[in-house]
């Protein structure tokens, strides 16, 4: 067995493939830091005046309607505080008093989470319906805004920063998480078929052998990713500025937000990610292993992950199905609980989920193999019957 | 005529070919004969140019060479290679590989189905490869050649995989090939069943041919063939005469020539050995085989 | 060369990957054809007989309930009541010129009552910057596509046309979208194998009697052929779902394409059918990009992954260079990438974006032209290297 596993890695390690999905995962770190300093992704400034250009245009088309009804103008009067309180932002922002912002922003936190209260969000228009963040956002934003005055932090204007890019890291690789994973173990067992009269006659169960390549991939692509981050993280610390690591982070668990530092965070979303790496393997090798084919494997597990995007109901179903865990970031911001409407769906319950179907996998593709195997056995009877 | 001229190969420190030269004419089976990895194939794959030389140079016709890439194309219009088994396109079937080789050297496939008959593959060629056994792989590759139909064919180890009826009908064809003017150049170890159809044998050694012997001369070359231990043989020498021509090959057998014997002296010395209680006597030719012994097995 | 394409031809369509994806992209068509295309609600909507009577007896309530109170309200509703019985009178008979001027007026007169001087919600979005230049646009792209209806003496105008829900329109809006990078997607993955398939078959195809470079030609025509019949299959498809409640529609439907000239911005009248034309030739030039450059990748690296990568990365690259107006001061909007979006270069809708009046088909084709020459000068460089032309 450590034989097997040793060769194995081996293989794991000197494929042509897997090396390119290294590189593929740098050359994605690349574009993060690349998206960071060219293009000024995670700027606040440019993300509170869009926002206030957005409100200041709802609210003259808002108030072209008539609002007789003493409630409506009640709700319409909110949302012209909202509006007012973005502007307070864009000027703290301006005025770099970081204070005045965290003040602002709790303040318009807090706002909107009212506003969610008053009906006549629902009436408006869907488009402009998003002039108020939701409820999950505010929240997250309140969450957020309570750290930072109660730690008395400054507040980080851009991510030019090696925690800044540690940060646009978990929200941008929590989308692609899944594709890697899946691109990395594609033809885990479909690989062996150009090898079988090797691979059939090892002295191993199938069970063992097919036990070893996850451990093997779910290991190597899941440390693959850590140490590369951690590279990168680590380069830009040297060459740029560390940035501070207790900045929040929003975690959600079961309906409560709550912030915790970049680096209590990482411990939360590496440990969901490993877990995610061992269902995406397992996933991979049942696909594989039914359909031996690269292709059909990624065909089949995108179809999976695309799965929520094309029916985007709320519904109890979701809980009990590995598809909404898949986005880690999602998952542990709170935003796949708030798409589906259930709040079950968080980070620990996430991690359970992913496990029981990656154990799930695994046993159904052991059961295959002994029916296959099964048949198999039968047949060969048969034909020495035959041939007799 | 295939020319090999002063080609060498090495690959780090080990030379494989080291200024081989081979002038092949048409209408010549040319065997090719050495351990493993001592650079049949790689004489091979510098023919067909799959490898660049480290020095020599390969024409055909004395005309064509692989200087350029047009001239390339026109080699590869001359010359085909045998398909490794593994090489073949498992989801397309053999019929479908033959229609290729046959439309790509040939422009036509009508000469396909008579080479299907003649191989027994009838009842197996419409379905898909990956369905076959090595035979009926290694039966497909020789088929393939035969559609190319071209004037030079290498063949790298052409009977592997088959049973004895299908090594006597691929022997048939080869020999079928070797009367239309075909230039065939076979890299095999079954020695014996080389011998019913080469016309040459080369015997690669240290990079050099060590041995070429030649069918048609060894046809009128018949011996008497006896195995005796060395240091017997050493005894027999110093207490008799043998006859001119005599060969001690491989530390183990001695051929007497039977040029120049008449059939009582043929006898007289095959008592003889009997007497001794050699009774492992034999009379033909020497062949491949014992050739091989010889030059590689005292190693 | 044909027993090569024969070969290449079938295992290109015994191969599993591409025969799944055939049957997915029908698949898709099918739900788009069927589910989705059904749900479009256009900007702006045709209005029957029975629309506009309805209308007119909306507007004649809010003069009859303001009376003297509102007079802009009741001078608009009565503007309002003026342009929806032109439209009924023009209707009734069949008169499309005074049909769509009557529209216009109407449109605008209700967008006034409605928003005044804010800006119409539905070019609302929290991530859209310019709502205000969008609606200017969408507006001005409305009265010249009705005025082009009846200026071109295009003769068959019908709801459906008016509403761009026939299957050509449908074809020429989803153009202008998503769809040319999900066509340009589906053919990297039809042709990411297309060399290195050949890895494990050496002999077989080292020992051709063609030269490498026109086996990669050969296979560049595989490919291409296989990707345009996939897209004829689906356009089948697509008109068998629409094709019955929509109607073909008719190749000689004016469509627009936007630009600027000194005197501002313009918006030039031009055939579906050569519209559909000009999409057809860069989508050809982009296909011939995106398969000769992966060709040339598989000749460097012989890598599958790496050619999936690289191949629909670089559809995506325009984002990475990408910025609101910046075509008024520099001409980075020329690359390459920018003509992926091919319907939207085709309508001018770049040329909006960038504040540009350099993205239309001519620089397209020069654009990618000259990418697809380059890709043709490395790959003749490269196929020089015979350790390169072995598989």
């Amino acid at each position: 067995m450590k034989a097997y596993l040793n060769f194995e890695g081996k293989l794991f390690l000197k494929n042509a493939k897997n090396k390119l999905m290294f590189l593929v995962f740098f050359v994605f770190l690349l574009l993060i830091v690349f998206f960071i300093y060219i293009r000024d992704v995670g700027n606040i400034e440019h993300t509170v005046y869009r926002e206030m250009n957005n409100n200041r245009i709802a609210v003259s088309t808002l108030s072209a309607g008539t609002y007789e009804d003493p409630e409506q103008s009640e709700f319409f009067d909110k949302l012209y505080s909202q509006q007012q309180l973005v502007a307070g932002q864009d000027v703290a922002l301006r005025f770099e008093n970081d204070e005045w912002l965290t003040e602002a922003s709790l303040e318009l936190a807090d706002l909107q989470i009212e506003l969610h209260k008053y009906e006549q969000l629902d009436e408006l228009d869907d488009d402009l319906q998003e002039i108020v963040p939701s409820m999950h956002q505010a929240q997250t934003n309140r969450a957020f805004y309570s750290y930072i005055e109660e730690e008395a932090l400054p507040i980080m204007e851009n991510r030019e920063s090696a925690a800044g890019f540690l940060m646009t890291f978990y929200d941008s690789f929590g989308i692609a998480a899944f594709l890697f994973l899946l691109l990395f173990s594609g033809s885990i067992i479909s690989a062996d078929f150009e090898h079988q009269t090797m691979v059939k006659g090892y002295p191993l169960t199938y069970e063992r052998k097919t036990a070893s390549k996850i451990a093997i991939y779910t290991v190597a692509s899941f440390l693959s990713i850590v140490v590369l981050t951690a590279a990168f993280t680590g380069g830009l610390a040297l060459l740029t500025e560390t940035g501070h690591f207790n900045y929040p982070m929003v975690l959600y668990q079961s309906g409560s937000y709550d912030a915790v530092s970049l680096s209590a965070y990482a411990i939360r979303y590496f440990l969901y990610l490993f877990v995610l790496s061992l269902h995406v393997i397992s996933l991979a090798t049942f696909l594989n292993t039914l359909t031996r084919n690269m292709y059909a494997t990624l065909f089949a597990g995108l179809f999976l992950y695309a799965l929520p995007f094309f029916i985007q109901i709320e519904s109890a179903v979701w809980q009990w199905l590995p598809v909404q865990f898949y986005n880690v970031y999602h998952v542990l911001s709170g935003e796949s609980a708030y798409l589906t409407g259930q709040s079950d769906l968080s980070y620990l319950y996430g991690i359970g989920n992913l496990l029981i179907w990656g154990i799930g996998f695994i046993a159904c593709i052991y059961m295959y193999q002994s029916i296959v195997s099964q048949k198999n056995q039968s047949r060969s009877k048969t034909a020495a019957i035959e041939n007799t | 005529m295939l020319q090999i001229k002063n080609v060498s190969q090495s690959f780090g420190d080990n030379v494989v070919l080291d200024d081989v030269s081979i002038v092949i004419t048409k209408g010549e089976i040319i065997g090719l004969v050495a351990p493993n990895g001592t650079g049949k194939t790689t004489l091979l794959n510098i023919i067909m140019n799959f490898l660049s030389p480290d020095s020599g140079e390969v024409t055909y016709n004395e005309k064509l060479d692989y200087s350029t890439k047009k001239k390339e194309i026109q080699m590869r219009r001359h010359l085909s290679f045998l398909p490794e088994i593994d090489d073949l396109y498992g989801e397309l079937t053999g019929m479908e590989h033959l229609n290729y080789y046959a439309r790509l050297w040939n422009q036509s496939t009508k000469e396909v189905q008579p080479i299907v008959d003649r191989l027994n593959m009838a009842h197996y060629v419409k379905n898909p490869v990956k369905t076959y056994s090595l035979g009926m792989r290694q039966r497909l590759c020789f088929a393939l050649l035969l559609a190319a139909d071209t004037d030079v064919m290498l063949m790298d180890e052409v009977m592997n995989g088959l049973d004895p009826d299908n090594v006597d009908l691929l022997t048939s064809e080869l020999i079928k090939l070797k009367e239309q003017g075909k230039i065939i150049l076979i890299a095999s170890h079954l020695l014996n069943n080389l011998d019913l159809y080469a016309d040459r044998v080369l015997f690669l050694k240290d990079g050099q041919v060590a041995l070429e012997t030649h069918n048609s001369e060894q046809k009128k070359e018949l011996y008497l063939k006896v195995l005796i231990p060395e240091k017997e043989y050493e005894l027999l020498k110093t207490e008799n005469q043998l006859p001119e021509g005599a060969r001690y090959i491989a530390s183990a057998l001695l051929c007497l020539p039977l040029t120049g014997m008449n059939s009582t002296e043929v006898g007289k010395w095959t008592s003889f050995f009997y007497s001794k209680g050699y009774t492992e006597t034999t009379i033909g030719k020497i062949g491949s085989s014992e050739w091989y012994n010889e030059l590689y097995t005292n190693d | 060369m044909q027993a090569q394409f024969t070969l290449e031809w079938l295992l290109f369509t015994r191969n599993i990957k591409n025969r799944i994806l055939f049957i997915l992209f029908l698949l898709a068509v099918l739900y788009y054809g069927l589910i989705i295309a059904p749900q479009y609600r256009p900007l702006y909507s045709f209005t029957d007989e029975e629309g506009l009577t309805e209308r007119i007896e909306e507007q004649q309530t809010v003069i009859d309930q303001y009376g003297t109170d509102r007079p802009r309200t009741t001078e608009s509703a009565r503007m309002i009541i003026q342009f929806s019985e032109n439209q009924l009178e023009a209707l009734e008979q069949d008169d499309w010129q005074s049909y769509f001027e009557a529209t216009i007026n109407a449109n605008r007169e209700i967008r006034i009552a409605r928003y005044g001087n804010a800006v119409d919600p539905r070019f609302f979005d929290i991530d859209e910057p310019y709502p205000e230049q969008e609606e200017a646009f969408w507006t001005r792209h409305m009265r010249y596509r009705y005025t082009s209806y009846w200026a071109d003496d295009f003769e068959g105008v019908t709801p459906a046309v008016v509403e761009e829900r026939t299957v050509l329109q449908t074809l020429h809006r989803l153009l202008q979208d998503n769809l040319p990078f999900i066509l340009l997607i589906v053919l990297v993955l039809f042709s990411v194998d297309s060399l290195t398939r050949n890895k494990g078959h050496a002999t077989l195809f080292n020992s051709t009697p063609i030269a490498f470079g026109k086996v990669l030609w050969i296979k560049t025509a595989v490919c291409l052929s296989g990707f345009f019949l996939t897209l004829l299959a689906g356009f089948f498809v697509l008109a068998l779902t629409l094709g019955p409640r929509y109607g073909m529609g008719s190749l000689s439907i004016p469509v627009l394409s936007f630009s600027f000239d000194l005197r501002g911005s313009t918006y030039e009248s031009l055939s579906l059918g050569l519209w559909l034309g000009q999409a057809l030739v860069l989508l050809l030039l982009s296909s011939l990009i995106l398969i000769r450059g992966i060709l040339l990748f598989s000749v460097l690296i012989k890598q599958e992954l790496f050619n999936l990568v690289i191949g629909i990365s670089v559809l995506f690259t325009e984002s990475l260079y990408y910025s609101r107006g910046i075509g008024y001061f520099s001409d980075i909007g020329l690359l390459p990438p920018t003509f992926f979006s091919i319907g939207s270069v085709l309508s001018g809708y770049h040329n909006f974006l960038y504040n540009s009046r350099d993205l239309h088909f001519l620089n397209g084709v020069l654009s990618l032209g000259a990418a697809w020459l380059i890709i043709e000068v490395l790959i003749l460089i490269t196929i020089q290297f015979k350790r390169l032309r072995k598989v």
